[in-house]
């Protein structure tokens, strides 16, 4: 079972991502603020498969902050920023560090939980994609190798 | 023994005292010097227009005969004092007893000798007399220093009202605070020009650039009770000719004047004796004349003519006015900023909370449309109810999305750009694909570079474009223009900063905007529309006033609407 963490300093924000991801079958672990992102990605064994995070909490690069413990923990675990609307910039700088995509959380017409469940799946499909590759290599003796 | 008296001192300032002292003291040492068995100084009253005996010397005064001695005289046109203060000509008789002129009065009286008080204009303001019960106790010497001494009293005189004149600029400078609120400030300059120059009526009116008219916001005198009802249309009438040309004028009898239509009589024309106007200069233009009139008297002593030194201290005032319209002006839109700055913070955050709290209600709808699909096919009751539940989020989440444009388009990013070349592209991209709005420009050569925020800047020009399509929803036409402000367009639009402008136009074909709307449709939340929140003007006129500069609508209402745009050019 896919495992996912949920950061937003919103109780309701969190609760309700938390339920359309466990409809979708993920494990859903969720952390209130970007400290305590951290503590808990660096806590995780094994480590999250993705992390869907708010871009903007204790400060405005809360989310790059998570990203950045998030990868140093685990290269290919997936990072989806939540931004609010006309905070693409900060999320562009996400994507410049490695995120997987970013999702606005106002965009009118839009069901954006649907959307989510959607990128939830494809940075999981990634994730898995990556490490598959990476056991091939190192089953071909790319990796490890002692010089 | 003296009995120079004058009216009580109370209230009277000291200058005048001392110079009252001084005209008596010349009145006593004349009439001693001279020989002569009494005499007395005449000045012309500022209220009847009459002489009035001011001081007198020797023996025979009383209160009474003080009185009746010139009112005699005025009232017959004769007498010797009459004479000299109408023709501003010495008299002098050695036998009062053939005289034509001489009217008894004091019985011991043979020779009379009189010398008029000449102003700095030349007019004589009065006359001093002596007489001896001698026959011919006068010569031409006498003569000569009579008029020495007159001259000597009209300057003293003088001096102390310049000095009044001095007292009362500098309690009005005094008074001018930094306030938003000029208005009792006018009144208090309205009220120092009427009295400090002998006028009945003195009037302020401010010019409204909304409308061009100049309306009456301060009066003393006749009009007081028509403040802020009366007006003048810009140019109309010698008033309006002031307004317009940035002239002063001054007239004796504005009747003779081509210029004077009468709009707004004191008092009836045949009884206004001189009429002076002054415009009221601000930073970028005239804000507003400031006028004063004198009723006619039926005196032939009065000089009713304002003089030169009178437009002196009018003009002065003028500029005090002009300035406290301006500090008011300047106030208000820095209590405006600020309030703005304050309101946009909380904003901000409010936006931030609403949009996160939206978010959620969304996922609970998600959730509740799942849940609900689990128990099985959803009924067509609850799908509307589900439909309309996610319309009015969707609708609030254009709220909010129009919402935080507006609290972002003040936050500029500055860099030196050629407004044309952003217009060109705001007109390419940003002309919506089905409006069948047909756009034609006049883009100006040459114009000097803006410091601006290019994406800002298109975000205004683009939500005019959308507003001259909204307005013709079956097509329409869009006319934009850019040019070089000129002095004229600056001073329309109350451009305060000085320094070239560049104005960019929008002219549409739709209906136009109703008189009583001109000032709201930038307002925020004002709107005519049903959709969206009436934020697009209020979010341009925001971008423009980030800019530093002014946006106005002035087209005719049922005409189409004309966006005038001034922006600062850069520093070269």
């Amino acid at each position: 079972m896919s495992r996912v963490l949920v950061v937003d300093d919103e109780e309701e924000v969190r609760e309700a991502v938390r339920r359309r991801l466990e409809r979708e079958g993920y494990q859903v672990a969720t952390a209130d603020s970007e400290a305590n992102a951290i503590a808990v990605l660096k806590g995780a064994q094994p480590s999250f498969d993705v992390v869907v995070t708010d871009m903007v909490m204790e400060s405005p690069d809360s989310g790059a902050r998570v990203l950045m413990a998030a990868v140093s923990q685990d290269l290919f675990t997936e990072v989806i920023v939540l931004t609010a609307y006309g905070n693409v910039a900060n999320a562009v700088e996400c994507l410049k560090r490695g995120a997987f995509d970013y999702v606005e959380k106002n965009i009118p017409g839009v069901d954006v939980y649907d959307l989510l469940a959607i990128k939830v799946a494809q940075a999981i499909e990634r994730r898995r994609a990556a490490v598959g590759t990476v056991r091939r290599l190192e089953s071909l003796g790319f990796y490890g190798r002692q010089r | 023994m003296s009995t120079g008296s004058s009216p009580s001192s109370l209230g009277v300032p000291a200058a005048v005292q001392s110079s009252r002292q001084t005209v008596a003291a010349l009145l006593r040492d004349a009439v001693r010097s001279l020989g002569a068995t009494r005499g007395f100084v005449a000045l012309v009253d500022r209220e009847s227009g009459e002489l009035v005996i001011e001081f007198t010397e020797g023996e025979g005064w009383t209160e009474e005969n003080r009185k009746r001695r010139l009112s005699i005289g005025q009232q017959e046109g004769r007498g010797i004092t009459a004479y000299v203060a109408a023709s501003g000509r010495p008299y002098r008789t050695g036998d009062v007893t053939t005289d034509p002129y001489y009217l008894p009065f004091f019985d011991d009286v043979r020779s009379e000798l009189a010398a008029p008080l000449i102003d700095a204009y030349g007019r004589a303001i009065g006359a001093i007399n002596i007489e001896s019960d001698r026959p011919d106790a006068f010569d031409e010497c006498d003569e000569h220093l009579l008029r020495a001494i007159g001259s000597q009293a009209a300057l003293t005189l003088a001096m102390a009202d310049y000095q009044v004149r001095e007292r009362a600029l500098l309690e009005v400078a005094n008074e001018l605070t930094l306030t938003a609120n000029a208005m009792p400030f006018l009144e208090r300059v309205a009220h120092t020009a009427a009295s400090t120059l002998g006028a009945e009526d003195c009037s302020i009116f401010v010019l409204d650039q909304a409308t061009g008219r100049l309306v009456l916001k301060a009066s003393r005198g006749p009009l007081a009770s028509l403040v802020g009802d009366a007006s003048y249309q810009l140019g109309s009438g010698l008033t309006g000719w002031v307004a317009a040309s940035g002239q002063p004028a001054r007239t004796g009898d504005p009747r003779l004047d081509p210029r004077w239509r009468g709009v707004l009589p004191e008092f009836p024309p045949e009884d206004i004796g001189a009429y002076m106007a002054v415009p009221i200069n601000g930073i970028s233009g005239v804000l507003g004349v400031l006028r004063v009139v004198r009723r006619r008297r039926t005196s032939m002593y009065y000089h009713h003519e304002f003089t030169e030194g009178d437009q002196d201290l009018l003009t002065t005032l003028a500029n005090q006015i002009g300035v406290s319209l301006e500090i008011a002006k300047l106030m208000e839109r820095l209590v405006q900023s600020e309030r703005m700055a304050a309101w946009g913070e909380m904003s901000a955050r409010s936006a931030h909370m609403l949009g996160n709290k939206v978010f959620a209600i969304k996922g609970y709808l998600n959730e509740l449309e799942y849940v609900l699909s689990k128990e099985g096919p959803i009924t067509s009751d609850a799908a509307d109810v589900l439909a309309g539940l996610k319309r009015n989020v969707f609708s609030v989440e254009e709220i909010l999305l129009e919402f935080r444009d507006f609290l972002k388009a003040t936050q500029l990013q500055l860099a030196p750009l050629d407004v044309n070349e952003v217009l060109s592209r705001s007109l390419s991209e940003g002309v919506p694909k089905d409006s069948g709005l047909r756009v034609t420009t006049e883009l100006a050569d040459a114009l000097p570079l803006v410091d601006g925020d290019a994406s800002k800047l298109d975000r205004c020009f683009t939500e005019l474009i959308e507003n001259a399509a909204n307005a013709q929803p079956g097509g329409g036409m869009l006319h934009v223009i850019t040019s070089l402000a000129t002095a004229e367009d600056l001073a329309r639009a109350q451009y305060v900063g000085g320094g070239p402008a560049i104005k960019i136009e929008f002219l549409d074909g739709g209906t136009g905007v109703a008189a009583q709307d001109k000032q709201r449709i930038f307002d925020p939340f004002f709107t005519t529309r049903s959709r969206g929140m009436g934020l697009g003007l209020s979010i341009v006129k925001g971008i423009v006033e980030a800019h530093r500069g002014v946006i106005r609508e002035v087209g005719e209402p049922g005409q189409g609407a004309h966006f005038v745009i001034l922006l600062p050019a850069a520093a070269s």
